[in-house]
């Protein structure tokens, strides 16, 4: 860069073709461009005002600091604290390196200055309308829109198509769902009998589909062995040669998939499992005495639990499958079979076995599909969405409770909740009003709980319900 | 003698039983007297911390935890007529058991998904293909078509690749930490000082007179009353062990199934 530039800039991030009309920059560039968008490693979003102080303690100067030198602005830690006054600094220190690299990028059009990169990058994925982002890149604070497109269509391929270090080979993850878009509205009835408006038009349904790798955490790939079924008759045989095995081969070959991913167990301990459920210590130590013992003036029940992800679930886009819902056997034989040809026929990854997460309706037509085929689809393994099944529990609990209890809550609480909280309401969309309104209703009793009953009453919510009850017909059942 | 006042207690129960049978027919159980205070517990100990706890259980990942809510709705669901969601809970538990051990371990360790890899926030796996699906949605704008749904996909790959640990060198966006919730301390404080109202309580003695309380102050005679949970759950006529064996019989399965 040199002399015709002060500012200094990193080497990777200038074009070495110089050519500042090229959309695309020499492909050395970009390709390292790329690599520094993908590693996941930002710290360089602050690249431009740690190479040049000179601009950045000038501006600074202008903007103020608080109490913080610009020393301070080095360390990216603290611009993540959520303390009001390292929060203000957090934000000076990104508008003085917006500055400094809008300076670096409008003095120099050839280099890709990064912190501009991934400003277009979100400015892409928040929607920017057309209008306003032309008025931004012609002040060259983000790239324009269509290069940005063309980045990230890059990226996004480049992603779908890395090999995750660590991941299983041999088993799979995918979730799919259902969408329905309005394609375009042709009639508006504002006046229904329910006084609410209804759009009809054209719709567009697709099923969207997401894939994620399966992480062994010990390095050791799951090996998926074939025919343990079998072999386990093939050993009841021998030992009682008087049994007569007779298996077709379609049989053979069911019951050797199948065997793929179930243990040789009676399906009677699940059964048992259920039955022998023990609600009691559910509900009272589990549940009842866990919240209890929270101390309420320090700790709120509804705060976030102390569990470590280990970072950020890595997860993939499919692409859609258009023109289908869930709701037919046909579409989701289709769902089934483009899932088969790209993840375990070879189309992307050959998994011997995926686990499919679906919500209630896709996962009742898999599970109907694949005791009507179990050798096509021997590599599914059906799960729900514990999403869904959430907001159907809350949707139970209201359906039991709403009379009882929470009709007289909401008429108190006034218009806001009456007009959300409904008697009748099988829309699954409105599960946030609801999910809202029982942590609200739960968190408040536990507090007037806490203001009545010491401590130790409190531990035994059996002994508190008999003490309060007063009718000797009522079963706690 | 004795044999014969037996006889008389439980013919007297009967009639009892035949008496609330009629009632709840009527649709007048919510007459009898079951005090407020009653039902409030019961919500809180049946529903309010269960369902609590099945959201706590998601956020930490806890797969035990969540598969016990699934044992435990199955007669709630059965209660309220959802048959789908109760087979569903039967399904997802079979299928649990009958997987092989490491196969199950995969399950429990991936039950659900972290978005920013933030402390104890986990949603379901459903979670986030709505999210893919709203992410989609946002993207494409007015201007749909499937050739531009499958583009705006490609394009969301590199877009959430960039954007997550983008957000997090800003520090911005649901930051680490930030208990945040939607439940403020007014509106709990609301909800206690109503309840406060009306149990009459004043801050001596409380415990004594919220169970003194007899009456039911939450009875409402609305026509589409349903009756009391425990009883609704009460009704469902068929036992949970046959319930259970019946599902297993249509659920996927291996054939070792007696």
């Amino acid at each position: 860069m040199g002399a015709s530039c002060s500012i200094q800039v990193p080497a990777w991030q200038v074009d070495q073709d110089r050519d500042a009309q090229h959309r695309f920059a020499n492909p050395v560039t970009r390709e390292r461009l790329k690599n520094n968008l993908l590693d996941g490693n930002y710290t360089r979003l602050v690249e431009a005002g740690r190479l040049n102080p000179q601009l950045l303690e000038p501006v600074l100067a202008v903007i103020g600091t608080r109490d913080m030198s610009a020393d301070d602005l080095h360390d990216d830690v603290e611009a993540l604290d959520m303390d009001e006054g390292v929060c203000s600094y957090s934000k000076r220190r990104l508008g003085a390196e917006m500055i400094v690299s809008l300076l670096t990028r409008l003095r120099n059009q050839n280099v890709y200055n990064f912190f501009a990169v991934v400003l277009s990058i979100l400015a892409l994925g928040a929607g920017v309308p057309v209008q306003f982002w032309a008025l931004l890149s012609m002040m060259g604070l983000v790239f324009s829109r269509p290069w940005t497109i063309a980045l990230v269509r890059e990226l996004g391929v480049d992603v779908a198509n890395r090999r995750v270090m660590g991941a299983s080979t041999e088993v799979g993850w995918m979730v799919t769902d259902n969408k329905c878009y309005l394609q375009s509205i042709a009639v508006v009835n504002p006046d229904g009998p329910d006084q609410t408006k209804k759009a009809n038009g054209e719709f567009l349904y697709t099923v969207n589909n997401l894939q994620a790798p399966v992480m062994m955490p010990s390095g050791i790939d799951i090996v998926v062995e074939e025919g343990e079924l079998l072999q386990l008759l093939q050993l009841l045989q021998l030992l009682s040669p008087s049994v007569d095995i007779n298996l077709s081969t379609r049989d053979r070959a069911g019951m050797d998939g199948r065997a793929k991913w179930r243990s040789a167990v009676s399906s009677v301990g699940a059964i048992d499992e259920i039955t022998d459920f023990d609600r009691s210590t559910f509900l009272v130590v589990m549940s009842w005495q866990h919240f209890f013992m929270l101390d309420p003036k320090s700790f709120n029940i509804l705060d976030h639990p102390n569990y470590d992800p280990d970072g950020a679930t890595f997860y993939i886009y499919d692409p859609a499958i258009i023109d289908i819902s869930t709701a037919a056997y046909i579409e989701n034989i289709r769902i089934l079979n483009t899932a088969q040809s790209l993840h375990i026929n070879g189309g992307k990854n050959y998994f011997k076995i995926m686990f499919v997460v679906g919500d209630q309706q896709t996962y009742d037509r898999i599970c109907r599909l694949i005791c009507q085929r179990s050798t096509q689809y021997e590599w599914c393994i059906p799960i729900n969405g514990d999403f869904h099944f959430t907001a159907h529990t809350v949707a139970c609990f209201h359906e039991l409770y709403f009379f009882p209890l929470t009709a007289y809550v909401v008429q108190k609480l006034g218009p806001g909740f009456v007009k959300t909280i409904k008697a009748d309401d099988d829309n699954i969309t409105h599960y946030k009003h609801y999910d809202h309104f029982y942590l609200l209703l739960t968190r408040a009793t536990v507090r007037f709980l806490h203001e009545i009953f010491d401590p130790s009453t409190l531990m035994n919510p059996e002994s508190l319900l008999e003490s309060v009850r007063d009718n000797q017909g009522a079963s706690t059942s | 003698m004795c044999a014969i006042i037996k006889v008389r207690q439980l013919l007297e129960l009967l009639e009892l039983l035949e008496l609330l049978e009629l009632l709840e027919l009527l649709g007048l159980t919510h007459c009898a007297p079951i005090t407020a205070a009653y039902i409030l517990i019961h919500f809180l100990f049946y529903a309010g911390l269960p369902y609590l706890l099945l959201r706590t259980a998601i956020r930490n990942n806890n797969a035990v935890l969540i598969n016990a809510m699934y044992k435990y709705m199955i007669d709630p669901f059965r209660s309220t007529n959802k048959y789908n969601y109760a087979r569903l809970c039967v399904y997802s538990i079979h299928m649990h058991f009958i997987l092989k051990p490491a196969l199950r371990d995969i399950w429990d360790r991936m039950r659900t998904a972290s978005l920013r890899g933030h402390t104890g926030r986990n949603v379901g796996w459903d979670f986030t293909l709505e999210r893919m699906n709203l992410e989609v949605a946002q993207l494409l704008g007015s201007n749909i078509s499937g050739e531009r749904i499958q583009e705006v996909i490609r394009q969301l790959n590199g877009i959430r690749h960039v954007r997550g640990p983008a957000l997090d060198a800003f520090g911005i966006g649901d930051p680490q930490g930030n208990e945040y919730n939607g439940i403020n301390d007014t509106d709990v404080s609301i909800v206690v000082g109503h309840l406060r109202d009306a149990f009459k309580l004043d801050g001596t003695n409380d415990a004594g007179k919220l169970c003194a309380k007899k009456s039911n102050f939450f009875k409402t005679n609305d026509p589409e009353w349903k009756g009391l949970p425990w009883t609704r759950i009460a009704k469902v006529e068929e036992s949970l062990g046959e319930y259970a064996v019946r599902m297993v019989g249509t659920a996927p399965q291996n054939d070792l199934r007696t």
